[in-house]
This record gives structure tokens, C-alpha cells and sequence, in this order.
């Protein structure tokens, strides 16, 4: 985690934790291995409180997102904890950030995974055609490595940063069995678009992020109602599957118990190539099916929205 | 140098139409004109749907080699050139 001074409006705190250096992921490794649970749950409260204390807008953001549960759904708002939902989201968010690492490194002692959907993922690897895999920034999308090496379909993970390769070659190290790899796309480069078909032509899955809009390029999001307000979604997942023919499987891991992950895995969509004047309309069709079923998971499990910025606004988006 | 101009018009015709690019005119693309950085705007998700159509009206395949592609998708030239060295002789 970098620990810089927090810029208005930039302050993505999950976004940062993304980048982390791979220094920092392999120390986080060691302790995860090492350290016991209990030690690493308290040693996370002051580091917590202070990414808490200074990240104003991080705090304002999860504020915000509380609100608007509690206008739009209250009944499914969580009962006020000890310090505040702000801090537990903050500290809920931190906590699964430590989970994740030991994903990272293949590693899955002492979680126990609920698989729903296992059925889904069946026809995959028979028939060869490849799909698109939709997840959020809710729950923990690593995960899906489970999903990856247990159904032993190849997964490519689209990311829009420079240090894609570099996430690769630490993948690489930390699990060499793993079956995920990393499509790097680039601004002003369209090779991510051959890579992501030449991928799903073998019969793999690409993974994509529904609700966080790529910078840079063509104005490509939508807008669409989220717990009872407009926000902007990418259309790009949607418009490559109804492109290419694809079905969209939406997957999201969400912590029910301090060491269990229920792992939801759905057809989204059946994937059919709908002609150029029809597919606006569908891709606007998807994003709203989509933004709804982001909003059902979103209320399962309110700590784990991990998108710390102002979701609704149409500036923080792009 | 081989003339591919009457290719390259009908390219430039296809972008605007596929990518259903409102305020450009094909005659404005320039035949050397960058295609997918900041003059045109364009994205990995035009150059796919560029590259299929291209695919279906003129029976080419674009292989698995992104490199390669990139290069082909450079400009209206490269990608006439491209297509008249390999489409199907009829």
C-alpha cells in the first residue's frame, strides 16, 4: 500500500492497493504464511486508523455509499458497529486485501471456498468457446484463481496499467501452476484486442471489471441505476461479448465467515452476435441487467464494495 | 508500390460506417493517418470491430499475432495493403 498524501478526488484506495509494489505483495506473503490470523486481524487496526484518519475523501465516499443503502434499501442497512461503518468498511476492506494476497500465492489452507455454479462452467472447456467473466470491485475477485485451477479453465485477467507485465512475472513466481495470466491494455495501442481474441478463440476466459470505467480513449460508459441513482458503467465488457459472440459469466466471491468465501457463478448472458444496429441497444440492455445485479450482491454484503470514490459522479468515473 | 486507392476509400467508408463516427467524413481520414491513437480517437474495441468486418467483406484472417496486427492496423494504407496482399484471388 502506498501511504502518499491523499489528492483530492484521487484518493481510489483499492485502486492503490492494486498497484502495490510486488516488494510489498511478497512481504505481505511472508507474514500471511508466517504471522497467525489473530496477530494480523489486530495489527491491522492502527494501520487501518490511519489510512481511516487521512483519507478524507476515501472516508466521505464510504459515507456516501452508506446513505444511499440506507435511502434505497434501509432494511438491508448493517447495524451501527463500535467504530463506525466507515471504519469497518475501511478495516474490512484491508483485511480481505490480506486474504487476497495469499490467493495471489495459490494458497487456500485455512479458507474454505463455497463454489455455487460449479455446473455452469462445465460446457466451457467442452465446446471451446471462450466467455467473458464479469466481476466488480465487491468481495474478492482473486478468487477466481480457485475457479481457474479447480475447473481447469485458462483465465485472462484484463487490466488497464503499466505494470501488467511485472504482475505477470510476479504471479509467475509467487504460483507457477497458476492458470491465470494477465492482458496489459495500453493507451493508444489496440493489441489487447487481438490478445483478448485470440484468447477467447481457444476457448479461455477473459476477466473484466464491470464497474470502473478504463481511462483514457473513446467515451465508452454508460449510465445506469445504482442503489436509486444514475452511475456510470463501462460498456466495453458488454460491447466485446455481443461482439464476438460470447457469453458473460459474472462471478463474485464474498466473505460470509472470517475464513469463508461463497464463490457465485452465473450465465449473465447466453452470447449471441446481434447485427450493428441492434447491439447499442443490447449493450445498454446488459449494463442495466448488470448494474442490478452489482446493486442484489452489493446489499448481500455491504463492507465489501471496495470502490472508494464517489461512485455516482460522473467526473470521478473517467 | 502497388495502388490501392480504391481500396483505401472504400476502408476509410468502412470506419466511419462500422464505427458509426458521426462528426468525420471518410474523405477527412488521411490514408496515413494514425488510425487508434488521439487523431481519431479510436479504441481496442473499434480496432475489433473494424478487424471483423474487414474479415467478412473481404475474406481475410487476421492471425494470432499481436504485433503483427498492430502493424496492419497502423493506417488506411497499411491495412489496404494488408488486405490486398492477402484476400483470396477471385
Amino acid at each position: 500500500m502506498s501511504a502518499g498524501a491523499p489528492a483530492p478526488g484521487a484518493v481510489r484506495w483499492a485502486h492503490v492497493a492494486e498497484r502495490g509494489s510486488s516488494a510489498g505483495i511478497r512481504v505481505m506473503a511472508w507474514i500471511h504464511r508466517h504471522v497467525p490470523r489473530v496477530v494480523t486481524e489486530v495489527l491491522l487496526v492502527p494501520v487501518v486508523a490511519y489510512f481511516w484518519l487521512t483519507g478524507g475523501e476515501a472516508r466521505r465516499a464510504s459515507r456516501r455509499h452508506f446513505e444511499a443503502i440506507a435511502r434505497h434499501a434501509p432494511e438491508r442497512l448493517p447495524p451501527r458497529p463500535l467504530l463506525g461503518r466507515t471504519f469497518r468498511h475501511f478495516y474490512t476492506f484491508a483485511s480481505m486485501l490480506a486474504d487476497r494476497v495469499s490467493f495471489w500465492a495459490g494458497r487456500y489452507e485455512g479458507f474454505d471456498v463455497a463454489f455455487h455454479g460449479r455446473e455452469v462452467l462445465e460446457p466451457l472447456g467442452r465446446d471451446g468457446r471462450g466467455g467473458v467473466l464479469l466481476g466488480a470491485h465487491l468481495g474478492s475477485f482473486d478468487v477466481l484463481r480457485v475457479l481457474a485451477r479447480d475447473a481447469g479453465a485458462r483465465v485472462n485477467v484484463v487490466m488497464f496499467t503499466s505494470n501488467a507485465r511485472r504482475i505477470n512475472d510476479l504471479l509467475g513466481a509467487l504460483d507457477p501452476t497458476a492458470s491465470v495470466r494477465v492482458i496489459e491494455v495500453e493507451p493508444d495501442s489496440i493489441r489487447a484486442a487481438f490478445q483478448i481474441r485470440a484468447c477467447v478463440e481457444r476457448g479461455e476466459l477473459v476477466a473484466m471489471l464491470g464497474d470502473r470505467i478504463p481511462p483514457g480513449g473513446r467515451e465508452r460508459s454508460i449510465r445506469a441505476r445504482f442503489l436509486g441513482r444514475d452511475a456510470s458503467f463501462p460498456e466495453g465488457p458488454f460491447r466485446l461479448s455481443l461482439l464476438l459472440g460470447l457469453p458473460i459469466y459474472s462471478c463474485v466471491a464474498l466473505r460470509t465467515k472470517p475464513t469463508r468465501y461463497d464463490l457465485h457463478f452465473e450465465r449473465f448472458s447466453a452470447g449471441h452476435r446481434p447485427t450493428r444496429d441492434e447491439r447499442d441497444e443490447e449493450v445498454r440492455d446488459l449494463v442495466e441487467r448488470f448494474a442490478a445485479w452489482l446493486e442484489r450482491r452489493t446489499l448481500d454484503a455491504p463492507y465489501q464494495w471496495f470502490n472508494f470514490y464517489d461512485f455516482w459522479d460522473r467526473e470521478a468515473s473517467s | 508500390m502497388p495502388d490501392n486507392r480504391e481500396l483505401e476509400t472504400e476502408l476509410k467508408c468502412l470506419i466511419v460506417e462500422v464505427l458509426a463516427l458521426e462528426d468525420v467524413r471518410p474523405e477527412e481520414i488521411g490514408t496515413d493517418d494514425p488510425l487508434f491513437v488521439e487523431t481519431l480517437g479510436l479504441d481496442s474495441i473499434d480496432a475489433l470491430e473494424v478487424s471483423m468486418e474487414v474479415e467478412e467483406r473481404y475474406g481475410v484472417v487476421f492471425h494470432d499475432d499481436p504485433q503483427r496486427n498492430e502493424s496492419v492496423f497502423q493506417s488506411v494504407r497499411t491495412l489496404a495493403a494488408f488486405i490486398a496482399e492477402n484476400r483470396p484471388r477471385a
